[in-house]
């Protein structure tokens, strides 16, 4: 597009209306496609209002290298200063909004966006106004993308090639973006007790038991290792000797449980507590496949600890 | 502007064998406190006060650019958004920063100050290297914040899933009315419409924010370019973009970030009304100015001190200005944007709650009062300025080492900035605008690191380096581009080659620019966590719920402060005594208190820093202890009810 026709037409101006009334749209409506949402709500929230007020504040042409190279009154700034303006007054808009729905309606998404859409819309309107009382030379307008071209040309730059390395990086960020993420895998063990409003906390654990008694063990396990696991669980009881040191483990309970990926349970078993000394460690033991026969090496641990009586 | 010198003046050469003197003066310090900053300051002061001095007047020599116009030049934008693309990739690919995203971070970095500072004027073509710079700085930011799980450093623990969110679900600011960011919630606003319009605050905050971040260091260009020829200009935006504080506050993305914003938009708007006196700079610069105390406090003190001394300068104006004084309007206009934003910040801390009775304007200035009286000392040096590795001290030759390096970027930028404020002296532009800056850098610096020395920290001097690297860049610009017309071919040619080799590497590797992953992980701290780490944290919570504020919860540092931030818990760093178990409970280890170097600290009433990889893990969490949770990096160990040896 020549300089003069987008001078006439504020092509710029119709682009942000346009981008503008879009996004306000897509944002208010029902769910959309992730990428859309994305370049919808970066559009309204960091681009279009505050490019709307620049487009009102400076309608006059930028002259070259953002230096004042005459005395003239024109309202001008360089593209860099107006790009940074731009977000700095979208931010700016966007904090108002947000104080204005605070103290009316409340801070909701569709009163939010209207009134963002509302406001880049009404100043994108006097913007165009007032750009139009200047003489189309001075209007303001984007640096068309032929003269960066031609820029890139004229200082032996490589236009076709930097096209395609950007084409090359928009595709490798889309890649990675949509690209479904494998995560890191693990396993969650939680021992839990019943707390006096019937939740499972980790908390609250019995203190004692009498000879021969059971327990209550409550185990909750998360499957998050990206496949299916057949958890073997062994409950032992390990004595705690009057040094401190621990005794052999006594198996008291095995069950194994399979989980999904994303599959989450809550296994209440009871333990029989052998008569082993006045202090006793009662120890989940969790294995990721078939427990080994020496119960060594266990994938996780939990445990607590109860008095005999 | 920087055309022509006045030779007759003398005073550029005076302060330069007077900084000399003092940077040897500062250098002593070395032999009575073991800091590295002692070394690095007075070294790069000294440095570009001898050079020059050496360099003496300018002499109009033109330094020829070495890279011509050709077909290597020609690819240089194309070897940028390539290697931008690999970044992106290696980085999915590691679900994260790596050590190779670190250094191909730092090889973009060279690749643009290769382009600004060796290619030819005809090769020059500042359009596209601004586009690949702000391509750069938009694209390694974005890809590092979506690509770490949860949020990178401490505090946007509470600004966003507890600030944000809150406002969201109360749909009303009145979320945060207890907090002190009532009266400056501008960047808890824009988070809020943030997560209503992207569906999680997380995204909500990364795409407003942590977009305008980035984004406003085109105002580095904006203002650099009043002073100097574009080339320079983009010498000077590459110098802040690719610092490491400013990179820190695009990845720790608080109120301080969007307090950056606007200050920069202040230091755009202050430059425009000084240099060309133009009156819409002046609404611009109340409009960000009260923006920044509507948003920040520290942030509110920095823009404080630069109209503070923007006012003192056109106040004095009449007196050292012969021929260019400001005009009435424009001496009035910054004296009255700094009386009235100083006037809304009393107003604004008069009515803002603190953790006291007292509002947070009396409960500061009595902090204030209180170092000065009694805890600021000469090299009370303790925790200084906010570079640095942040870990214990370390013996090894590394953990000595690692801290030069860090600020071997820092010393560069210093350099720069010494010799341009020198030869700002020189130059043509207007007076007030020239001391302005040169006051201004030099106050910051002095409130940064000169109360530091005194152990004043009660201002978070940390926080304002990243703001004090604007007028540095610019000033630094100034010095590089006096550099290239005084000195001899050779001498600029090395000058540039370190610049374009050493500031992107160090400034990318320093603790600040690798929160996420910091690029030497025996010796600096990571302020972001595994998925595990933080599932440890969701399940804990849930299972052992933080019932009420004064409910413990010991971690490591910086483990604690997300239990702390966004459990609810009184988070607390785990405090060993001379022997046995930690004096809390309940306690969570992490395997990343083996191998990275965590902290935890001596019990009793003065603790000590202890790094993490000393302590047996088996003495924090004790064998004889219940273990009631635990995934492949996390455990939390409760002591049992009957034991009763410490507190909980």
């Amino acid at each position: 597009m020549s300089d003069r026709s987008t001078s006439r037409m504020g092509g710029d101006l119709g682009l942000l209306a346009v981008g503008t009334i879009l996004a306000g749209a897509l944002l208010a409506g029902p769910d959309i496609w992730r990428p859309l949402e994305i370049v919808a709500g970066v559009g309204l929230l960091v681009v279009f209002p505050g490019y709307a007020l620049v487009s009102l504040s400076f309608p006059a042409r930028p002259n070259s290298g953002g230096r004042s190279q005459d005395s003239s009154p024109k309202l001008t700034v360089g593209w860099p200063a107006r790009i940074g303006l731009t977000v700095l007054l979208s931010g700016l808009v966007v904090a108002v909004t947000a104080l204005v729905l605070s103290w009316t309606v409340g801070i909701r998404l569709v009163p939010a966006v209207s009134l963002i859409t509302g406001t880049s819309l009404i100043v994108t309107g006097l913007a165009l106004v007032r750009r139009r009382q200047l003489p189309p030379k001075e209007r303001v307008q984007l640096p068309p993308i032929a003269d960066t071209v031609r820029g890139i040309r004229t200082s032996k730059g490589r236009p076709a090639a930097l096209m395609l390395a950007l084409v090359v990086l928009a595709a490798t960020v889309v890649v990675v973006g949509v690209a479904p993420v494998g995560g890191e895998s693990y396993t969650e063990v939680s021992l839990l007790s019943e707390s006096e409003n019937g939740a499972l906390v980790a908390e609250g654990y019995p203190e004692t038991v009498s000879t021969g008694g059971s327990i209550p063990v409550t185990v909750e396990l998360k499957n998050h290792e990206f496949r299916t696991v057949e958890y073997d669980l062994v409950t032992v009881a390990e004595p705690i000797n009057a040094d401190g040191s621990v005794g052999d483990p006594i198996r008291v309970d095995t069950f194994e449980r399979e989980l999904a990926h994303g599959e989450e349970l809550v296994v209440e078993r009871s333990a029989s507590v052998p008569d082993r000394g006045d202090q006793v460690r009662i120890s989940v033991l969790v294995f990721e496949g078939e427990a080994t026969e020496s119960l060594a090496d266990p994938d996780h641990r939990v445990q607590f600890l109860v008095t005999v009586t | 502007m920087f055309g022509r010198v006045t030779t007759s003046d003398p005073l550029d050469v005076t302060i330069a064998k007077l900084s000399l003197l003092l940077s040897v003066l500062l250098f002593g310090l070395r032999f009575l406190a073991n800091e590295e900053l002692l070394v690095i300051v007075p070294g790069a002061i000294a440095l570009a006060s001898a050079g020059y001095l050496f360099v003496g007047t300018d002499r109009r020599r033109a330094f020829e650019f070495p890279l011509t116009t050709g077909r290597i030049v020609g690819y240089l934008p194309v070897a940028v958004v390539l290697v931008l693309a690999i970044f992106v990739l290696r980085t999915g690919l590691e679900g994260g920063r790596a050590a190779p995203s670190i250094a191909l971070y730092a090889v973009l970095g060279t690749l643009i100050l290769v382009q600004i500072l060796l290619v030819d004027e005809d090769g020059l073509s500042p359009g596209v290297i601004l586009g690949e710079l702000f391509l750069v700085a938009v694209v390694v930011r974005l890809t590092t914040l979506f690509l770490t799980p949860g949020f990178i450093g401490v505090d946007i623990w509470t600004h966003v899933p507890v600030f944000v969110d809150g406002i969201v679900e109360a749909e009303s600011l009145s979320a945060i009315s207890q907090s002190k960011y009532s009266m400056a919630p501008l960047y808890h606003a824009i988070g809020a419409i943030g997560t209503l319009v992207f569906g999680t605050p997380r995204a909500g905050i990364y795409l407003t924010v942590g977009l305008l971040v980035p984004l406003a260091g085109l105002f580095v260009y904006g203002t650099a370019v009043t002073f100097v020829p574009a080339r320079w200009a983009l010498l000077a935006t590459a110098l802040f973009v690719l610092a490491d504080e400013v990179f820190r506050w695009g990845l720790h993305v608080i109120p301080t970030s969007l307090g950056l914003v606007f200050f920069l938009g202040a230091l755009y708007a202050l430059t425009k009304l000084l240099v060309a006196e133009e009156r819409w700079a002046l609404l611009l610069l109340v409009t960000a100015s009260l923006a920044t105390v509507f948003t920040h406090q520290v942030s509110t003190a920095i823009v404080l001190v630069l109209l503070g001394t923007a006012s003192i300068v056109v106040l004095l104006a009449p007196i050292f200005a012969d021929h260019d004084k400001p005009s009435r309007k424009t001496a009035a206009g910054v004296v009255g944007t700094f009386l009235l934003t100083l006037v809304v910040t009393a107003v604004s801390w008069v009515n803002t709650p603190w953790y006291g009775e007292d509002p947070f304007l009396w409960e500061i200035v009595g902090t204030l009062q209180t170092v000065l009286l009694t805890e600021a000392g000469f090299l009370n040096l303790a925790g200084s300025a906010g570079g640095g590795s942040g870990a214990a001290e370390t013996a090894t030759l590394a953990g000595q080492v690692v801290p030069y390096v860090e600020w071997l970027g820092f010393a560069i930028l210093l350099a720069a900035a010494v010799i341009g404020g020198l030869a700002t002296l020189r130059m043509e532009a207007p007076t007030v605008a020239r001391w302005t800056y040169v006051f201004a850098a030099g106050l910051l610096f002095v409130i940064v690191f000169g109360f530091s020395i005194f152990g004043i920290r009660a201002i978070l001097p940390g926080r304002w380096i990243g703001f004090m690297y604007a007028p540095f860049a610019i000033l630094g610009a100034v010095g590089l581009s006096y550099l290239a017309r005084s000195s001899s071919r050779r001498v600029v040619l090395a000058v540039f080659l370190i610049l374009a080799l050493g500031y992107p590497g160090t400034m990318a590797v320093a603790d600040k620019a690798t929160l996420d992953s910091p690029a030497f992980p025996e010796e600096q701290l990571r302020y972001a966590y595994s998925e595990t780490e933080l599932a440890g944290v969701e399940t804990i919570t849930s299972i052992y719920p933080a019932t009420a504020a004064e409910r413990v919860m010991a971690s490591d540092h910086p483990y604690k402060t997300v239990y702390g931030r966004y459990g609810g818990y009184t988070g607390q760093v785990i405090a060993l005594p001379e022997t046995g178990p930690p004096v809390q409970s309940p306690v969570v280890i992490r395997n990343y208190q083996t191998s990275g170097p965590a902290l935890f600290e001596t019990a009793g009433s003065e603790p000590q820093v202890i790094s993490s990889p000393g302590v047996d893990p088996a003495r924090v969490c004790p064998a004889d202890w219940n273990h009631v949770y635990t995934n492949e990096e996390v455990t939390m160990c409760t002591r049992p009810t009957g034991d009763t040896e410490g507190s909980e």
